[in-house]
């Protein structure tokens, strides 16, 4: 059976980070139609704080560099993706404590968990224009995927159109949470930000947790 | 001192805000600026470490005030909370106040030593001196509830409503919206002004779901059309009501209790083992070819609009048999589900894809419910997103029938080797799966209340909930057994194991089989007492169940489930027909009937209450019949016609003293008086009880029982009333219990003024079923229980076994050390078990 391991979960992040600093420019330009235009510097700076720290992710078991990887963030990113993405890594590394490699049902959990502790934290549901519109369905497709027993590489793929999908959904839609809902109207017609970089990070995620990096 | 923290995305700012608190308000103040972000703090955004760090800098036993700006920084903000909350005791409070103004006032506090309540007040309120000033304060957020505040009319035709309910206009309350507008030929549009949604036509739930009304959101109607005073009437109504809610939420007794954690827990008593079948394997498999063109998507939806008119007969159907025994909240759950069946917008959606993405009926049914399901899931709101399985369960039930003939589901031996497996049992899939062999339904999510648990229990379907962790061991597993009463789960259960588990169920299963067999005859206790074993009933088929499980007579049966299915006043002779159908089974065997039993907590459509802060301390049962003297004389008519057919005795919910009883004798006498020239047939003088479920009615009776044939206590209220402890408050279960000493106390002299003066004197509360409660009913001088039909078989049998004079001799003893409902259970538990007292 497919496992994902620590060294696999730290790839993830390393190509998120690199993926987040080459699409600086274009988040935080999404970020300036409905926005403060921070959200790609934000992100970035917590991810290279992030990519710092990799001599001290590896050899720890995946609960504790996730829980390193959150921390950095939340004292990093500055903006609600913060606390936000910080949030969903703290829940992850709750559920990953001593492990050094994961199930796909573990990682699904793993999602699951992070996904709730977004929510629970930003309050924001479906329809609300934030990354919640991106995560919540990429996370049931890789649920239902895996409870059909279908392969992981296939799961990924599944949560990674999933993620378009919802990231294509936020365009028409008004702002109910964040900064962006001071703007009310004006937040239609754009696409959110933050569902862009929860997009990248499934799309990292299917290219580097499945052996076919 | 309190310690005050500032948080802004500009560090500049937070510092600055500090300088001149220290300035204009003192020096000493404990307080500490938190905020920017980059090396040196001078790029905008909040950090949650530096948050935690000011709070601890800060930090006093007294309390720390945390005011912050916007977005982020709200967030950053609870993330340091709960990072603090490891290492940090004292009192945190975050606060919306301004915080340049909010500060201010909260510092004015803390140099005068408030704690930290009066600081967060003063902080609240920072903005009011400068509104004074301005003259601009800005209007009430939420102003008391007040039915005339509810309504601003707009210009002409339109309808401005702030949304109470507490989820918002969920599928319920939107569900009521539409039905009651349905017959109007008025155009009606409805947008959502706070969030900015809509307008959309008030046709679709769909729609009027993706309008996300929420608590507090104002909507507006817009009416247009000949008939459009009546549709605004109509709107009003639904408004008074809450769209319905007010009802559904009061019945909603006992709380939905979501349990927090990941263990199975008992949902319906009995063992069940089988093979586990998942519901979705119940659904057919989707067909996958593509529909190439025109005629072929028309053949399509055809196809759909035949099978949604299948499914929804079949519905309607099964939904007419139920609803009489359902509460208002199922009921309305159920009618909301069937008007997903009929919803426009749906349609068009599928249509959509079928038309344009080439998908064939069933997958466009399947996509589209899906989605809906999900969205549901998606919301933050518990009740709400529970709503989910509505979706998932209408989706189902129209596969099953677009699928073609030849592949209908079979289930292997009818099921009588499987558990089926689900999300959550709904009352439909309850009733569905009733009528199979299935052992019993293993809930992934579902409570221990929800209705379909109910309805599990009535049919004696064995379940546990919050099997979800388990789930992938499930699926993999050949066998699963669980324990409905325990809440045990064992899958793949050793062969040993399995063997134990199955005599287990046998030896459950004998025993009630032989309390069944014994059921029709009389319970005589050990001494000798012949006490009376009834059933509570509230539809016909209640009725046939207190036949089926040898019930002496029907001790309490309840009209408002009747009554439910009307949306007007029902005429006399419809009451009377409705009556006479639902105890035809009984035929001339005692049934005790209770008057119409409604108030503000429970309203129906037709006999609204004027909005009440205390609808249970308000007009309710016979206040509310007094008060509407039309209704209640085509009611006591109906009842009184009635007991030509029926051994009817009649009781009366709500009494408070003995002049509401002379009052109803005399109002019987004028009636029958009536009855009599028209030379209707009835049957009078019929005997008159009253319940016992106010304190006044309890201290009180002696006085009553003079005036009435019988009495009944009504032990949830009593208890309610005599503990203070509002029935439907989850957070006051630990008070939800009749056995306390107060309440037996207070029964006692009405026990006594019955048996005084020779009259019957009943219990018809939950607590009759419970069986550590009966030998102390029994042993208090009770002789008449009323309790669950499916109950009668095992509390008969438990009663052969008491022998109730040692009973009651060693409870006098023990009486008046009783001070708390545990002490009282102590005591009836040791009579169940083995104490020589009670059982030889
Ligand atoms: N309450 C929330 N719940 C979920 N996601 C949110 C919430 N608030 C904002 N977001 C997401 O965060 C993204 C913006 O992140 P960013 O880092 O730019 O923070 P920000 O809103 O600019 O914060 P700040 O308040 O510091 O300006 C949005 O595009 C949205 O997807
Ligand atoms: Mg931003």
């Amino acid at each position: 059976m497919t496992t994902i391991t620590a060294d696999q979960i730290i790839a993830w992040i390393e190509r998120y980070s690199i993926r987040i600093a080459e699409q600086k420019e274009f988040l935080t330009k999404l970020d300036s139609d409905i926005g403060d235009a921070d959200h790609g510097a934000n992100m970035n700076r917590g991810f290279q704080a992030v990519l710092a720290k990799k001599a001290e992710l590896q050899g720890k078991d995946i609960g504790a560099l996730l829980k390193i990887v959150a921390m950095t963030l939340i004292s990093t990113v500055g903006g609600a993706a913060g606390a936000l993405y910080g949030t969903f890594f703290l829940q992850a590394s709750n559920v990953t404590a001593g492990k050094t490699e994961l199930t796909p049902e573990e990682f699904v959990l793993v999602l699951e968990k992070g996904l709730a502790g977004i929510v629970l934290r930003g309050k924001a549901a479906i329809g609300d224009k934030t990354m919640v519109d991106a995560l919540h369905p990429a996370v049931k497709a890789c649920r239902r995927a895996i409870a059909a027993n279908e392969s992981l590489d296939q799961a990924l793929a599944e949560a990674v159109a999933a993620a378009e999908a919802g990231l294509q959904s936020t365009i028409p839609l008004m702002a109910r949470r964040g900064r962006a809902s001071y703007l009310g109207e004006r937040s239609v017609n754009h696409q959110d930000p933050g569902a862009t970089s929860t997009f990248f990070l499934f799309e990292c995620a299917a290219e580097t947790l499945t052996g076919k990096q | 001192m309190v310690g005050l923290v500032l948080v802004s995305h500009s560090r500049r700012l937070a510092e600055a805000t500090v300088d001149l608190i220290k300035r204009t308000v003192g020096p000493d103040i404990s307080i500490a600026a938190a905020g920017g972000v980059g090396d040196d703090r001078s790029e905008l955004g909040t950090d949650a470490l530096d948050i935690q760090e000011a709070i601890l800098k800060v930090r006093s036993p007294d309390g720390v005030l945390v005011l912050m700006d916007m977005g982020s920084a709200i967030l950053s903000a609870e993330t340091a909370k709960d990072l603090v909350s490891f290492e940090m005791t004292d009192p945190l409070v975050l606060c919306s106040a301004p915080l340049v103004e909010g500060s201010i006032a909260a510092a004015v506090q803390i140099q005068i030593g408030s704690g930290l309540n009066e600081v967060t007040a003063a902080a609240q309120q920072g903005l009011t001196p400068k509104q004074e000033q301005l003259d601009d304060t800005a209007p009430q957020p939420e102003p008391a509830r007040t039915d005339e505040e509810m309504l601003v009319p707009a210009k002409g035709t339109e309808l401005a409503v702030t949304i109470r309910n507490e989820h918002g206009l969920h599928l319920r309350p939107a569900a009521n919206l539409i039905r009651a507008l349905a017959p109007f030929k008025a155009t009606v549009q409805i947008e959502n002004l706070s969030a900015k949604r809509g307008p959309i036509a008030a046709k679709s739930l769909v729609d009027l779901a993706r309008l996300q009304v929420r608590q507090g959101d104002q909507i507006r109607f817009s009416i247009a059309g000949p008939d459009q005073e009546s549709a605004i009437c109509a709107i009003n109504g639904l408004v008074h009501t809450n769209f319905g809610d007010n009802a559904a939420s009061a019945a909603k007794v006992p709380p939905r209790v979501v349990p927090t954690t990941d263990e199975p827990f008992p949902v319906s008593a009995g063992i069940a083992i089988g093979q586990p079948i998942f519901l979705e394997q119940l659904e057919p498999p989707i067909p996958s070819y593509a529909v190439p063109d025109e005629p072929a998507a028309k053949i399509e939806l055809e196809k759909l609009h035949g099978a949604i008119n299948r499914a929804e007969k079949a519905f309607t159907s099964r939904f007419e048999r139920l609803r009489t025994t359902l509460d208002p909240e199922t009921v309305s759950i159920l009618e909301a589900q069937r008007l997903i069946l009929e919803d426009e917008t749906i349609i068009a959606d599928v249509g959509e894809r079928v038309h344009h993405q080439h998908e064939n009926a069933a997958q466009a049914w399947h996509t589209i419910l899906t989605g809906l399901a999900e969205e549901q899931e998606s919301v933050s709101d518990e009740y709400l997103r529970a709503r989910a399985a509505d979706f998932r369960e209408i989706r189902s039930i129209v596969l099953n029938e677009l699928r073609e003939q030849t592949e209908k589901m079979v289930l292997p031996d009818n099921g009588a080797n499987a558990l089926l497996v689900c999300e959550e049992l709904t009352p439909s899939l309850a009733d569905t799966i009733g009528s199979t062999a299935i052992q019993g339904v293993l809930q992934l999510h579902g409570g221990p209340t929800s209705h379909g648990a109910i309805l599990a229990r009535a049919l004696r379907l064995p379940s546990i909930g919050g099997a979800a962790s388990a789930v992938d061991q499930i699926r993999r597993a050949t066998y699963v057994a669980f324990d409905g009463e325990k809440g045990t789960l064992w899958i793949d259960p050793s062969p040993e194991l399995r063997a134990t588990i199955e005599a287990a169920q046998a030896a459950s299963r004998s025993a009630f089989e032989a309390a069944l067999s014994q059921s029709r005859e009389p319970a005589k206790t050990k001494d000798g007492l012949l006490i009376n074993i009834a059933a509570n009933a509230g539809s016909r088929e209640d009725v046939t169940s207190a036949l089926r499980y040898g019930a002496d007579s029907i001790g309490l049966f309840r009209s408002e489930f009747l009554f439910q299915k009307f949306d007007q006043l029902p005429s006399e002779e419809k009451q009377l027909s409705t009556y006479q159908d639902a105890l035809a089974p009984f035929g001339s065997r005692l049934v005790t009937l209770r008057l119409l039993d409604i108030g503000g907590d429970k309203p129906l459509p037709f006999l609204t209450v004027p909005h009440e802060a205390n609808p249970f301390l308000g007009v309710r049962g016979i206040r509310l019949l007094f008060q509407n003297p039309g209704f209640c004389r085509s009611h006591l008519r109906a009842v009184l016609r009635l007991a030509v057919d029926h051994e009817i005795r009649i009781l009366v919910p709500m009494v408070t003293d003995h002049s509401e009883l002379v009052q109803l004798r005399k109002l019987f006498e004028e009636l029958h008086q009536e009855l009599v020239s028209e030379k209707l047939p009835h049957k009078w003088p019929a005997p008159i009880g009253a319940m016992i479920e106010t304190p006044s009615a309890a201290i009180l009776a002696g006085q009553i029982a003079a005036e009435c044939d019988f009495l009944s206590f009504g032990t949830n209220d009593l208890t309610q009333y005599v503990l203070c402890a509002e029935r439907g408050n989850p957070a006051l279960n630990l008070y939800a219990d009749a056995l306390h000493p107060a309440v037996l106390r207070i029964c006692q002299p009405a026990i006594e003024a019955a048996q005084n003066r020779n009259i019957s004197v009943s219990v018809c509360g939950e607590i009759g079923s419970d069986p550590e409660a009966v030998p102390i009913l029994l042993g208090l001088g009770l002789r008449d229980l009323s309790v669950t039909a499916a109950a009668v078989p095992n509390i008969k049998a438990l009663v052969r076994e008491l022998d109730v004079s040692r009973i009651a001799t060693r409870l006098a003893e023990k009486f008046d050390t009783f001070g708390t409902a545990t002490d009282v259970r102590e005591f009836g538990k040791e009579v169940v078990s083995k104490d020589p007292v009670g059982i030889k």
